[in-house]
């Protein structure tokens, strides 16, 4: 019976077979999870909501007041400038080409005056004089009138000049301004973020609808600007602690202080920076202050915020 | 008596090998389809075990896993905001057209997976590194994108080569191993940032967004609790392949085709085992009408039969559901047709066996105890 | 198991008890057209210790007869009692059941199971007796080696003569000692030696104590070895011989 044996044999192996492929086809590998640990709320309650680190004053945009050619640069990024500070210069020739002449006309002015101020002296003696002959009558009185009306006449010239002098001098002045403007300086003490303006650019008068020439910021003191999407606007509770991570970097958190909440809901601002995104959600801005902590935090950078809610009443939806 | 019921069965070589032979064919056939359509129903939700991820946040109007209708960017802190959750990270999937170095168009998978955690990334890398996924134009495909985005006649496209996604450029650093997609698109795999660069532009990009419960919450309370507070539909990974097995089974005709192939097996099979085996016992009814001479009662002799009949049928049942599995080990490597074998569809063969060896042995009980023992008195 | 060939060999007399009796039985097969009456009111009768043949012309219902006192067919009227045992009224289960215990079959055609070996076509009765298989087996083995067939008791049927089958059937016939062994036939499919020794096998068979065979056959050879002739015709017993009429009719036969 050796072919009972062998059909009987092979139907076990069949059926051993075939439990080790439906073991097998169970199997699979396990789930990898996150390869590095994802943002968690430390809260048992939370609204979680993304953030951008901005400097606590809020940032500078620095724009050129005039259009113009860029000749000097006088700062680099990351340089750390006194309110005055010169950042930029915008070509001054034509300005300062103005103010010489401006000031050359003052001179032949001035010299003018002089001249006509020696005539008055002259005449002034000179009526002087013949109102005492005349007394005496050593001169006619048409004489005496004569040199009355050349002092008179000396005296209005030495006015007429005297007006032109002042309305040259404010020439000279407004001149000056507009070379004074010319150099961009610093409006506040503060670090300069970005610098996107070099020598030798033109610089629109306009603002510009991208980069600024330059971003002026303050970044000793930072500040969170969190958004909330609008539907959880009503979680928000300003007397709740929170917590940020920087994206991508779980571990690495900053407890954060409440400031404000900026009373105006915005559309949410893309980071993809595609103007041509449009957007159909607005969010809740909240902003928090925070201590610069150990690790290196650079102001626009993405973090992730938790901020811990109260428990009771659940969301309303 | 029941070791010679055996030896009568087995005795006769040629009508052994008919009787086993037809169960054998049928628990194969009836087996081997299950398996296949089993395989194809496991394709569709296929999706599922490459992303892996306790929870599946969709848009409320997503019916299966394959199908894709954008979120909002703060849906996923809205997300977040639920209790119970302890992380949830976006993920964009969508189907792209990419360009092999022949300049022929093809359709992938791409799936944009968070930057930082690379949360639901593929378990099994056969070559290069996930984490390079975070340099850019960086992309990690599947075996099945190996083959389709080499050119003809030249050696496959490895690491380090490139293609193009939509016109961008793509850079492979690496490959992995994946569950094949339903539609047989090869997957792609980049940061969601990336993925959103390749992708056309669209209002909405956000595909999905894949959450994880706290420790010690209930996968499927936190779901319903995401549900609730978002208005999104928040799906535990069984229930969005449920869902998507249901969806394939009210809208397709798949699973009726291959019902009915099942079907077919089993009549054939009850039709083939019930005839040879009656014809069995037709041939051997005068050794019966003997041995009910001889003093065997009907009893007696329907449980041989019913030995006999189970006897054949776990035989034939142990061969097919072997051949199947030969079947399955022999494309298991290939990944094509689908195949999954389940106990279950094992299961169900057995009954189906089963059934067939009571009819068997039922017809040929109505014969045997209807039988006259005098007819073996002059045959 | 005691040996059912060694018992004394004892001429039969009227003084032993019956074994089987038969009165009146008629048995009908079909209806209508069809209708044939195969028994027509049959008296028979047969004692321990004998060796009774049944003969006649085919169709002359003796297979029926012996089918009717086997128990393997219902018969219509008429009373029958086998080894002090009466028929009528028993349940089918247990005529199969009495069948079983007490009556041993030998057909012409052998019937002998072609997949089963020698030793387990003979080890069937007692299986069905419910003996062990293994000392069934032990049994089945001895009584080959009493027919003379003690080395083949591995093979298959098909591997020997007819005149083996035949005899590996009166091994099976004999295994579990039933009181009443029914043959049909034995000899017809066997050349005249052959047969011959068949007969001395079943009249040795017959003179067991308490014991009887009932032989339904044409084979004038067998003739010669019988107690008791029933000759029948037409569904009817046409005459019992015995004694000096017996050996008149078979010199008349052979």
């Amino acid at each position: 019976m050796l072919f009972r044996k062998i059909s009987f044999y092979f139907a076990i192996a069949g059926v051993v077979a075939a439990l080790a492929l439906v073991h097998r086809m169970k199997q699979r590998p396990p789930s990898p999870g996150p390869e590095s640990p994802p943002a968690r709320s430390p809260y048992s309650d939370t609204v979680a909501a993304t953030g951008l680190v901005e400097a606590a004053k809020e940032n500078v945009k620095i724009a050129s007041p005039r259009a113009g050619v860029v000749t000097r640069v006088a700062v680099k990024v990351g340089d750390r400038v006194k309110a005055g500070a010169l950042l930029f210069q915008l070509d001054d020739r034509e300005v300062r080409s103005r103010v010489a002449t401006m000031e050359a006309q003052m001179a032949s002015m001035e010299s003018t005056l002089a001249v006509e101020e020696v005539s008055v002296a002259d005449w002034t003696d000179q009526v002087e004089r013949f109102s005492r002959l005349e007394r005496d009558k050593v001169a006619t009185e048409d004489e005496l009138k004569r040199r009355q009306f050349t002092l008179q006449g000396a005296r209005a010239r030495v006015a007429a000049s005297r007006a032109a002098i002042a309305a040259c001098s404010r020439q000279l002045e407004q001149a000056r301004t507009d070379l004074e403007i010319l150099s961009v300086r610093a409006p506040r003490d503060g670090q300069l973020l970005q610098v996107n303006v070099r020598e030798g650019e033109f610089a629109p008068a306009a603002a510009p609808a991208g980069d600024p020439l330059m971003l002026l910021g303050d970044v000793d003191r930072l500040q969170v600007r969190a958004e909330v999407d609008e539907q959880n606007a009503v979680l928000v509770d300003a007397s709740q602690p929170a917590q940020a991570s920087l994206k991508g970097h779980a571990d690495l958190q900053m407890p954060l202080r409440f400031v404000r909440i900026e009373p105006y809901v915005v559309p949410k601002r893309s980071l993809t920076g595609d103007s041509l995104e449009r957007v159909d959600t607005r969010v809740l801005q909240i902003v928090f202050e925070l201590d610069r902590p150990a690790f290196p935090v650079y102001v626009g950078q993405q973090v992730d915020v938790f901020i811990a809610r109260k428990p009771a009443p659940t969301a309303a939806r | 008596m029941f070791h010679l019921a055996l030896k009568m069965l087995m005795g006769d070589r040629a009508k052994y090998i008919m009787l086993v032979g037809g169960l054998t064919f049928a628990a194969l056939l009836m087996t081997q389809q299950n398996a296949v359509f089993q395989g194809l129903l496991s394709w569709t939700t296929s999706h599922l075990r490459n992303m892996r991820a306790s929870i599946w946040v969709v848009e409320a109007h997503v019916d299966y896993a394959n199908e894709t209708k954008p979120l909002r960017d703060t849906d996923v802190n809205r997300v977040r905001s639920v209790k119970g959750v302890d992380f949830a990270v976006p993920m964009f999937q969508g189907i792209l057209k990419a360009k092999d170095s022949d300049g022929a168009d093809k359709q992938i998978m791409l799936i944009g997976l968070h930057g930082a955690t690379l949360f639901g990334r593929p378990p099994q890398m056969l070559a290069g590194s996930l984490q390079q996924l975070r340099l850019p134009n960086t992309v990690v495909i599947d075996e099945l994108g190996v083959q389709r985005l080499s050119a003809k006649g030249r050696p496959p496209i490895k690491i380090g080569d490139t293609f193009e996604i939509n016109d961008r450029e793509a850079r492979i650093v690496g490959i992995c191993r994946t569950e094949r997609h339903f539609f047989g698109y090869p997957y792609v795999f980049s940061s969601y940032d990336q993925a959103l660069q390749y992708a056309p532009r669209q209002r909405k990009m956000l595909s999905v967004i894949l959450a994880e419960p706290k420790p010690g919450a209930a996968i499927a309370d936190v779901a319903r609790a995401i549900q609730r507070e978002t208005g999104l539909k928040a799906y535990t990974s069984e229930e969005f392949a449920k869902v998507t097995v249901d969806y394939i089974w009210k809208n397709t005709g798949i699973p009726m085709s291959f019902m009915t192939t099942i079907i077919l097996g089993f009549i054939v099979g009850v039709a083939v085992s019930g005839q040879t085996f009656f014809s069995f016992v037709l041939e051997n009814l005068r050794h019966l009408g003997a041995l009910k001479a001889m003093g065997a009662s009907t009893w007696m002799l329907a449980r041989m039969l019913l030995l006999q009949a189970f006897t054949v049928g776990m035989i034939g049942y142990g061969m097919g559901v072997g051949l199947a599995a030969l079947f399955g080990f022999a494309v298991l490597p290939v990944g094509q047709p689908p195949f999954l074998l389940e106990a279950s569809s094992m299961i169900k063969t057995a009954v189906a066996i089963v059934v067939m060896c009571c009819f068997s042995a039922f017809l040929g009980i109505r014969k045997v105890a209807r039988l006259e023992p005098a007819i073996v008195f002059r045959g | 198991m005691s040996v059912p060939f060694k018992a004394p060999a004892s001429t039969p007399s009227s003084g032993t008890p019956t074994a089987v009796r038969v009165r009146g039985v008629t048995k009908t097969f079909g209806t209508g057209d069809s209708r044939t009456v195969a028994l027509k009111g049959v008296d028979f009768e047969t004692r321990e210790g004998e060796l009774h043949l049944v003969v006649g012309p085919s169709g002359c219902g003796k297979t029926t007869l012996l089918s009717v006192v086997a128990g393997t067919l219902d018969w219509d009227a008429g009373e029958i009692d086998v080894l002090g045992t009466r028929l009528n009224g028993m349940s089918k289960a247990a005529v199969t059941a009495f069948r079983g215990r007490h009556i041993g079959f030998i057909f012409q055609q052998f019937n002998l199971i072609p997949t089963l070996t020698c030793v387990e076509n003979v080890s069937v009765p007692l299986l069905l007796n419910g003996v062990h298989r293994h000392r069934a087996e032990q049994t089945a083995a001895e009584l080959l080696q009493r027919v003379g067939l003690g080395d083949k008791g591995r093979k298959r049927p098909t591997e020997l003569s007819g005149g083996q089958q035949q005899r590996v059937a009166i091994a099976r016939a004999l295994s579990h000692e039933p009181r009443l062994i029914i043959c049909d036939e034995p000899t017809s499919a066997l050349d005249r030696d052959t047969g011959h020794h068949i007969m001395d096998l079943l009249s040795t068979a017959a003179r067991a104590p308490g014991r009887c065979v009932i032989i339904v056959t044409h084979d004038p050879r067998t003739y010669g070895y019988a107690d008791r002739i029933t000759e029948m015709e037409d569904g009817r017993v046409r005459q019992v011989l015995e004694g000096d009429a017996l050996r008149h009719y078979v010199d008349q036969h052979t």
